[in-house]
């Protein structure tokens, strides 16, 4: 998009700190906080698939926590630190949690795995040891239609042993 | 040529070449596409189901800052064609011209700067509607005096068609058994993660189009033929798509008015729909019903079937082959020789019926699977033993059915008791007696199903074995996450003998491969696949005469194994193919590969659910699967494939549904309405067992992509049934909400105190 | 259609870091303002363009509206702006805490999903106005004071007085929810929730219940509060009043269970999801359940 979204109500500069880098722009009060993402700062690997908060395919860290940023204003994240999926592989080495993914087919299409890959990485960071149906209480805010979820939640206890 | 299954790959459940992008968030989906200058376009769409269009008022639209353009037909009227339908209809345009038959059906197109602004313009959009008296039940809308949709048709029935075989009098006056039941599958919604979205963009020659699509190509061709004035080159660039099902096949209106806006503004134009427009914009898929009757000896004997199908079609009969597709396989997996179908297709005040997983099959094989449990039960027989009776044999393969469809191969009875023994069907259902026993509502069902994959008319491939080694493969299948490319890349990197690594596959984009078809009835593997193998044979051809004059012996003296060619009777007499490459300055073939016939993949599978007594809620707590796919060339892949479709299927049963009010308003218009399942809902374990049985494709493929969402339905649905054994309950129809099951429960449970 | 264009309409926007400031603009803007929390309501409501506020007042900065803390004697206190999570994560850090109140913490820790509890606050779950709030029904049980506030003073009200209906809140155009007061359960009592979530994403029939000394007819004490099958909360006192006659416990349960379809019975919301006959069915199944096991829980600790 040439020029920021929504460009009504009196324009709003936020500092946000994202993937390690500070920004700080001027928007317009409206816009929502996946589309400063994905429109603004270009990060385009977290997906808008629904507009009710639904598919979790928008999922980003937000100051240390998981949350879907289709249905957060751009301006509730002002000095906040985001992280998104472009934001967890170091020097392109792949996070445990995307080699977990990788390993275990627990991807086809791959527009919601951004979403799930995010929320993971805050589960997994809090939980080193989850049961399965832990894993699956986890998840459920985030939706797949191709894989059925069986290989997401192996990926997610195998991930969970690779990050000990 | 040697087999080309003695390599490394083929038939390793190898990790995906497609992977590292898309978790990388690296992919390019259709809202990750931005061009310089480009606008902004949203569609203004009817919020009533059946009216007339009295007026449009877009001055206050336009006025708006930041608005570049608002059209209606009357605007495009001159530039694009409508769609016209094989049977009665009047025409479908690209923007409502007079009419609106569903609820959301575009009518104006608002473009802006940015997304924002364009939905504060359409806003502003007024349109004055003379609302019509909608029809949103099919059997209404056959009912004389029901509001005709299309006033071209004679009637809301726009088709109608009957098969027959053998005399299906004779045998119901034969039959000592006849059971009857009507069943159906509602209507749903593919609900691919990623809605749909087009991105178009021209340069005075060429219009550059991508499309969240399963058809490139025919949108290309559509674009061709419907613009009045169409561009000199068009080029149309299917991005990664996020899941597709079925439902990015047809060719849609903003496929169309994007392009043309592209076009008009001189600017690149970007149309993203939301979840909310997804749900009416998009194709809706089942939505038919039958009544069924079966007749047969009191042994178990099914002499004939007798049928109605009917199928609720939508606003626009653009797929009205589907309910036919469910008539023609309901013979399933059995014998009969003596049947009856009419097929019925009938308009209705929604959104067009379109594809979805399975297309036909799903509905037909759930219909015969329940009717042929029905019996069992009216004859007091093992499901199993009364499959196994009337099953076609292998020796009648290939095997024409009752309404025309060949069957290719395959031992059916064999697979079906190989599935009891590998399944532990006699174990489980003991568990799940002495647990209903212990007053736990457990039950184990099993199905069985034959479905029809890999058809034309053909699929092409160019492949280009350069100097330096590298491969690259590029193919007119249009995969949507399946992992195709995976196993093209296995197919190629064995026949040549060389590593995977150095194979690069690409697909989805007219301006690379000029013709193909594209990914959809579970072709691509069997199909596409077997494009690649022609064209790497050719590759070879071509080679060999390099080879026989390179080494000066003559062509027929060479074996070519591994990616080297050896003279037969001089074996120091060696080059490889990356030499002869080099040498040459490479390689390529360009072909199309037609598969001929279709084949019919087959297989039974089996569920295990619990009920919950005081909710009806049920919980699938495992499932099996026995498949004849015939070769898997990723075994990784194919379970990946019968995996996700099956908790489809299983979302199919248990929650999906589209639901229209009385006056045809859309009531399900969100993921929080409508069920998906999530996480809590899927099996923990799906146990996937694999078989092989040879097709006339070179690599022996028959396709695996909706096996799952169509063998799923019936094996829950027998599930339930038996958990809930003894009372007589049955499962009629999807999906069968908790709510259905308690009623069933308790209305069972009086009829037991009486 | 409800607008499906998935972008909001143009606001402007204040974030007060008082409580007086946020009233001043409330009492400025009135129906003009819509207040914003977590905003999982708000910004849904928004893209479906059924709200357009001509202004938006973030009420995250103000630090009391965000308390938690419980105090032996007078009980929990939560700011209308705390989120979900952080109310569950302080209970699962004061076990006393979590067990008292237990009805709401089950109910909290299944709203939704956890990217969604980790933003919407628990003063959002209230305010939306929809019948299958999951706070809804523990609230009612527990007594909730809801303090709201406006530049005119303040007041104090329920959650059965506040809620009225689908949309329809007892609240002024210029005041604000600011906390929420849960006093101290009776002594020795045990609460639980439960919802029913069928093929949709939220409850058709929820219920929370409590019960305390169930042993003695004279001290003992038996809390029914139910939500998403009628239009707004309710505190089932007519069921409750039964537990108060003489006689075992567990006889009286059908009674109760008969006393509450009774009182009930006309409110019961049907539409495609659930029937009528099926939301009323499943809230007396899970009071049923939830009868059971909390006086199992009672047994277990004795035995």
């Amino acid at each position: 998009m040439s020029q920021a979204p929504g460009n009504g109500g009196e324009a709003i500069t936020i500092t946000v700190k994202v993937n390690g880098k500070t920004y700080t722009h001027t928007i317009p009060p409206r816009m929502l906080l996946v589309h400063y993402i994905r429109e603004v700062l270009g990060l385009k690997g977290t997906h808008i698939g629904c507009d009710t908060s639904n598919c979790g395919a928008c999922t980003v860290i937000l100051n240390g926590k998981a949350v879907k940023s289709c249905t957060l204003f751009a301006f509730m994240a002002d000095g906040g630190e985001i992280l998104t999926i472009e934001g967890i592989s170091e020097d392109g080495k792949l996070h445990p949690i995307q080699e977990a993914f990788w390993e275990n087919h627990a991807l086809q299409c791959g527009f919601c795995t951004p979403g799930f890959i995010m929320n993971l990485y805050e589960f997994l960071s809090k939980n080193k040891k989850p049961s399965e149906e832990e894993v699956r209480r986890a998840i459920e805010g985030n939706l797949c239609r191709c894989t059925g979820y069986v290989n997401i939640v192996r990926a997610a206890m195998a991930a969970a042993e690779k990050m000990g | 040529m040697e087999s080309i299954f003695s390599g490394r790959y083929v038939g390793a459940p190898l990790r995906r070449i497609e992977d590292e992008r898309l978790l990388k968030g690296r992919a390019r989906f259709i809202d990750d596409i931005s061009l310089s200058g480009m606008l902004h376009a949203v569609f203004v769409r009817s919020p009533y189901p059946h009216a007339i269009i009295k007026s449009v008022d877009v001055s206050d639209a336009s006025r708006l800052r930041g608005v570049v353009a608002v059209l209606t037909y009357r605007d495009i009227a001159g530039s694009i064609k409508p769609w016209e339908f094989e049977v009665p209809s009047d025409p479908m345009y690209p923007l409502a011209r007079d009419k609106v038959r569903y609820y959301g059906e575009p009518v104006a197109v608002v473009v802006a700067e940015d997304p924002y602004l364009a939905a504060d313009a359409a806003e502003l959009v007024s349109i004055e509607y003379e609302p019509l008296e909608p029809v949103v039940d099919p059997l209404e809308a056959l009912e004389k005096g029901a509001p005709r949709i299309h006033e071209r048709a004679s009637s809301n029935a726009v088709y109608k068609k009957s098969y027959k075989c053998g005399s299906v009098e004779d045998a119901f006056s034969r039959a000592h058994v006849v059971v009857e039941d009507e069943l159906s599958m509602e209507r749903v919604y593919a609900a691919p993660m990623e809605p749909r979205g087009v991105v178009a963009h021209y340069d005075g020659e060429q219009l550059t189009v991508w499309s969240s699509t399963q058809t490139p190509f025919d949108l290309r061709d559509a674009i061709l033929e419907k613009f009045s004035d169409p561009p000199s080159s068009v080029r149309v660039i299917q991005p990664d798509v996020g899941g597709a099902f079925g439902a990015k096949i047809p060719t849609y209106p903003e496929d169309l008015v994007v392009p043309l806006l592209a076009m008009k503004l001189g600017r690149p134009v970007k149309w993203y729909s939301s979840r909310r427009e997804d749900f009416v914009a998009t194709v809706h898929g089942r939505d038919v019903r039958a009544r069924i009757s079966l007749a047969a000896t009191r042994d178990g004997k099914i002499l004939g079937i007798r049928a109605r199908i009917l199928g609720d079609l939508g606003a626009y009969p653009s797929d009205y082959w589907l309910p036919d597709v469910a008539a023609r396989i309901l013979t399933g997996a059995y014998n009969i020789r003596n049947g009856f179908v009419e097929v019925l297709g009938v308009c209705t005040n929604k959104t067009p019926l379109g594809p979805y997983r399975g297309a036909g099959r799903p509905e037909g094989i759930f219909f015969i699977e329940r009717m042929v449990d029905l019996l069992a039960d009216e004859l007091g027989m093992d499901p199993v033993e009364l499959r196994l009776a009337n099953m076609v044999r292998p020796e009648q393969m290939p095997y024409k059915n009752c309404f025309g469809f060949r069957y290719d191969s395959g031992d059916y009875p064999g697979t079906l008791r190989k599935a009891v023994d590998l399944f532990k069907v006699k174990d489980l259902s003991k568990w799940a007696r002495e647990e209903r026993g212990r007053g736990r509502l457990v039950g184990v069902g099993l199905a069985f199903y034959v479905e029809i994959t890999s058809g034309g008319p053909f699929e092409s491939a160019h492949v280009k074995l350069e100097p330096s080694g590298r491969v690259s493969i590029i193919v007119g299948s249009t995969p949507t996450g399946q992992g195709d490319a995976t196993g093209f890349a296995q197919l190629a990197a064995d026949i040549l003998g060389t590593s995977i690594d150095k194979i690069e596959v690409s697909w989805g984009d007219t301006g690379l491969i000029g013709e193909g078809v594209g990914t959809f009835g579970s072709r691509t593997m069997a199909v596409g696949g077997g494009a690649v193998i022609k064209a790497l044979e050719e590759i070879i051809k071509k080679a060999r005469k390099e080879a026989a004059k390179m080494l000066r012996v003559g062509e027929e003296e060479l074996e070519y194994r591994k990616g080297r060619f050896v003279a037969r009777r001089s074996p120091d007499r060696i080059i490889t193919l990356l030499d002869i490459a080099a040498a040459t300055g490479g390689l390529e073939a360009k072909v199309h590969y037609d598969p001929g016939r279709p084949v019919y993949p087959f297989g039974a599978h089996l569920a295990i659910v619990e009920v919950e007594k005081d909710t009806g809620r049920v919980r699938v707590l495992g499932y099996k699967s026995l498949d004849d796919v015939g070769k898997a060339i990723n075994p990784l892949l194919v379970e990946g494939q019968i995996v996700g479709g099956v908790v489809q299927g299983l979302g199919e049963v248990l929650y999906e549904q589209i639901v229209y009010s009385r006056d045809g308003a859309l009531l399900t218009q969100s993921l929080s309405d409508y069920g998906v399942p999530t996480a809590l809902d899927a099996p923990a374990r799906v146990e996937v067992h694999l078989q092989e049985t040879p097709t006339h494709h070179p690599h022996k493929v028959r396709g695996v992509g909706e096996i799952g969402a169509i063998a799923a339905p019936p094996a829950i649905a027998r599930a339930i049934e038996e958990a809930l054994k003894p009372l007589k309950i049955r499962v009629r129809k999807t999906p069968v909400k908790p709510e259905e099951i308690h009623r069933m429960l308790q209305q069972a449970g009086k009829e037991d105190d009486v | 259609m409800s607008s499906p264009y998935a972008t909001l309409p143009e606001f402007e926007y204040a974030r007060p870091s008082t409580l007086e400031e946020a009233l001043k603009l409330l009492a400025k803007y009135g129906e003009e303002a819509k207040v914003l929390a977590g905003g999982v309501g708000l910004i849904t409501f928004m893209l479906e363009r059924l709200v357009s506020p001509r202004i938006v007042i973030d009420i995250k900065k103000i630090p009391e509206l965000r308390r938690i803390e419980y105090t032996e004697g007078k009980g929990l206190v939560l700011g209308a702006a705390a989120r979900i999570s952080e109310i569950t994560r302080y209970m699962d850090s004061n076990p006393r805490v979590r067990e008292k109140y237990r009805a709401l913490y089950e109910a909290l820790s299944r709203i939704a999903d956890l990217q969604i509890r980790n933003r919407a606050t628990i003063g959002g779950n209230i305010c939306e106005a929809l019948p299958f709030m999951d706070s809804y029904a523990p609230l009612a049980l527990f007594d909730a004071k809801l303090r709201i506030a406006s530049v005119e003073g303040e007041r104090e009200t329920t959650i059965t007085d506040f809620v009225k209906g689908p949309g329809f809140l007892d609240l002024a155009p210029n005041e604000l929810l600011v906390s929420i007061e849960l006093p101290d359960p009776p002594r020795e009592s045990r609460s639980g929730f439960s919802k029913i979530v069928p093929a949709i994403e939220y409850s058709v029939a929820s219920v929370a219940m409590l019960v305390a000394n169930p042993v003695d007819p004279r001290s003992r004490e038996v809390r029914i509060a139910v939500s998403a099958a009628t239009p707004a909360p309710i505190r089932v006192r007519e069921a409750e009043e039964v537990f108060r006659r003489e006689g075992d416990i567990v006889d009286l349960l059908d009674a109760a269970l008969d006393r509450m379809t009774s009182a009930i019975k006309e409110l019961v919301i049907e539409d495609p999801y659930a029937s009528a006959e099926y939301r009323l069915e499943m809230l007396k199944v899970q009071a049923y359940i939830l009868f059971k096991r909390l006086l199992d829980s009672f047994l277990q600790e004795r035995g």
